[in-house]
This record gives structure tokens, sequence and C-alpha cells, in this order.
């Protein structure tokens, strides 16, 4: 995405509620901020009915970012309102929510998208998205 | 230095000693945040305190005992609101216009601001960004956020050009241009996360009359269902026991009254949108009022109350006895 080369020289920019393929009906993936420091990405899940008391949700710190079509990945630096796993965030009832967020290494210039894989063994139990598009101008916009 | 002492003795009826008198006046040269910042300089031939510029004065404005109280009174009501981080310059800046009013009141005069108790504000999620929030309307620059929604239990990342922060019921909205609905929408403070200001051209509001917007609302909570769009005539019952009440304190702007039967009850008509705040209104009187019209509220009301009844686990025409 050549057109944010010159963002990434200031303060980044944001992508909103940007186009992907994922399994989990429950997260959401709702923002990535693209900054020269890092790239940062935005959920929100919402606990499930399935599970009397909503169940629970962690993150694995092996998680990692990649170019979507190459191997090269860039793994999970920090996370904040969900735990690495195998500690566990546990609901206390289907009504709850959580927003949190996902923070990686910067990726280069030029990236049109990403996936975002937990574990490459499918299961639904895993956060893991598909060809998050960050070349959709109608959903960019630079950081002030 | 007992000349100073004698004329505050006159004026604040009390003693002070030379230390306080001397960090009161050290307090005036250099507390940034006091901020008189008074030039006073000491005069050894004179033997006393002086203002180095003769056109000095802590007052900016000279103001009456009626002006000053009236200003005490506000700055009263204001006191009620500290301790909320609304904005780290909030409470210092009550605080200062509390010591100046101070200034004119004698030692035995009862503080307004202790004669007085509104019920002052709650701390509410989401405050916290009220300072980024006020500085993107008065500088208008959109805004990145996530909005949650407690009704649809779904999240959504919104840019928004901002108008307005609006305060309703004691819950504070944001007003302002959403990209993604493409019209004007307010979302409550607690349900937004991180907020973050963008660079894109500002949507300016020159179409849509805010005040409008919200006089013809009690409240801010949207009905869900389909008949629940539209301004209309709210009618009323009122019993005589909440007549006076209501003729007293109206339940809106666009309230009219009529007597009902010669009993004293009431029949009030609102004019206005349909809230969820409209019905718990309804429904904090009890018995002492109902809808009567438009119909489909009266129903929703009327099985509102059946719903809370039902909670209750008792039978209806066995006087209360399971």
């Amino acid at each position: 995405m050549e057109s944010n080369n010159n963002t990434l020289l200031s303060k980044g920019f944001i992508v909103s509620n940007p186009e992907h393929a994922t399994i989990d009906a429950n997260v959401q993936l709702l923002r990535v901020i693209l900054t020269p420091k890092e790239t940062k990405i935005d959920f929100g899940y919402q606990a499930t009915s399935y599970y009397i008391k909503g169940g629970w949700i962690k993150i694995s710190p092996h998680t990692f970012i990649r170019q979507t079509g190459t191997t090269e990945k860039l793994v999970l630096t920090n996370a904040t309102n969900i735990p690495f796993g195998p500690e566990k965030l546990h609901f206390n009832s289907s009504i709850e929510w959580r927003y949190f967020s996902l923070y990686f290494p910067p990726l280069p210039p030029g990236v049109h998208s990403i996936d975002l894989i937990e574990s490459e063994r499918s299961s639904t139990n895993v956060f893991n998205f598909f060809n998050i598009r960050l070349d959709d101008i109608s959903r960019v916009c630079n950081i002030h | 230095m007992d000349a100073i002492k004698l004329a505050l003795n006159r004026a604040m009826g009390q003693a002070y000693s030379t230390s306080t008198i001397q960090k009161d006046i050290k307090a005036m040269k250099e507390d940034e945040h006091l901020g008189y910042m008074a030039p006073i300089k000491f005069s050894k031939s004179q033997n006393g305190y002086y203002y180095a510029d003769e056109n000095y004065t802590i007052q900016s404005y000279d103001l009456n005992d009626k002006e000053v109280e009236a200003i005490e009174f506000a700055a009263g009501i204001l006191q009620h609101f500290r301790g909320i981080k609304v904005n780290d310059w909030y409470n210092q800046a009550i605080d200062k216009l509390l010591s100046s009013v101070d200034i004119k009141k004698s030692a035995n005069e009862v503080s307004l601001s202790n004669a007085i108790q509104p019920e002052g504000l709650f701390y509410m999620r989401g405050m916290e960004h009220f300072d980024l929030f006020i500085n993107s309307i008065k500088n208008k620059i959109a805004l990145s956020f996530i909005h949650y929604s407690y009704s649809k239990k779904t999240f959504k990342a919104i840019v928004i050009h901002p108008y307005l922060l609006k305060e309703s019921n004691k819950r504070w909205y944001l007003v302002g241009f959403s990209e993604y609905h493409n019209e004007i929408r307010y979302f409550g403070l607690d349900r937004i996360y991180d907020p973050i200001l963008i660079d894109k051209p500002y949507i300016e509001n020159d179409k849509t009359d805010l005040k409008e917007m919200f006089s013809n609302k009690i409240g801010l909570g949207t009905i869900q269902t389909e008949e629940a769009v539209k301004c209309e005539n709210v009618v009323l019952w009122v019993s005589r026991r909440m007549a006076n009440y209501i003729k007293a304190m109206p339940l809106h702007t666009t309230q009219s009254i009529k007597e009902d039967g010669g009993y004293g009850d009431l029949v009030v008509t609102l004019q206005l949108f349909p809230t969820v705040e409209l019905i718990n209104m309804v429904l904090s009187y009890g018995s002492n009022m109902a809808v009567l019209q438009p119909a489909w509220l009266r129903k929703e009301v009327a099985l509102e109350v059946q719903r809370a009844f039902n909670k209750y686990g008792f039978q209806s025409g066995r006087n209360g006895k399971q």
C-alpha cells in the first residue's frame, strides 16, 4: 500500500473495521493501528451463551501476524485486557464483554493485507484472522 | 505588620498571626496555582508592603456584595462536582474561585457552599476522556474510537466528527456525525473505548439544530420498536395525589394540563419522542400515572407493569396471597 509510506514516517494510520475472514463469531476484529513503533490490533469479544457463565478468553504468546501469502512472522509483543495463555480470563456471565488489544512489531511499508494467527491448527477456539485488508482507502485515516 | 493585623481583625472578625500573614503574602507573590503572582515589595523606609505595579489588583472585577454572593452560590454548586476526574484543571479552578469569593466574607458568615446541596455528579466510565472530547469539539478534529452497544451486544470502530458533549439523566454522551452510520448519532461515554484524534476533513453540522434534536426528548434511550420514531403527543393520566407535584414541576417543557373529572386527577399532554426514560418515568409514579395515548406506548408500559408484577410471584385476584 504505497499511499501508507508517508504516514508511516509521521504518527501512523488507522484502519477501521477492516475486511477479513474468521471462524469465531464471538470475537470482532475492530481496528488496526499502524505506527512506526508498533502494530496494534483492537478486538471486541462478547461472552458466549454456549457456556452458563460466558466461558473464558486467553491469547497464546506465540500469536503472530504475517503479510498474507508470506511466511515471515511478527510475533506478539504485548497484550492489554486479555491474559497470555495458559492463564485465562473467566467471565461471570454471558452478558459480559471485553475490549482488548494485541501488539506486534511494526509492519514494513506497502503491506496490503495481513493474517493474524494464534494457532496454525485451525479450530473455532483460536483467534485466527485471514486477509485483513489494510488498503481500503475508505476505511483508512491518519493519526492526528 | 501591626497595621495589617488590625485591618484583618476588623474585616474578618478574628486575629491572624504574623507567620500566617507572611505565608499568605508569599503565596500571593509566588504560588502559581493560586495565580495572583502579585508584585508585592517591602519598603524599609515606609516599613510596609506595597504593590510595585500601582495598577495591580487581585480582583479583576470590582464586585459588590450581592454579586459576590451570587458567584459564591454558583461556586458552591460547582464545588459539589469536585473530585470527578473530568479535567485536571477543574478542581483547581473551583478552589481558586471559592478562595476568591471567600476574601470578601467575614469569619462569622456561613459559606454558601455548605448551605446548598445539589445531587452532584457521579463518576461514570469514559469521563476520563472528557478533555480529549472537548479538545476535539473545540478544534474540529475527528475521532476514532471503539463503541460497544449494550442492546445489540456488538462492537464497532467508529469515526466521528464531534459537535457536542450532552448530559442526560446523569449520563454523558458524545454527539457528532458518525461516518459508519452516515448521520448524527450520540454515544454514551461509558461505551466508548480508546478514542484517538485523527486527521480527516472535518464534517461540519450545518443541517441539524442540536438544541431542538434533544429538547423534544426525556432522556436519550431508544425504545427498540418501529413506532418510536417520531415526535408525537403522549397523553398521561395523573392521580390527584401527584397532581400538585406535576403542576409545580412540569414533566417536560411541552407539558399542557387538563383537569380530569373534577376530583383533582389530571390529563397531561407532552409532545416528544418516546424514549426508554419516558417509560421509566411513567413507571416510577406507579399507580399514580398511566399512559392514555399513543396506544402502542400504553401497551408497552402495561406489558412492563405486567412483567414487573409477575416477578413477585403473586397471582392476581387473590389479594396478593400465594
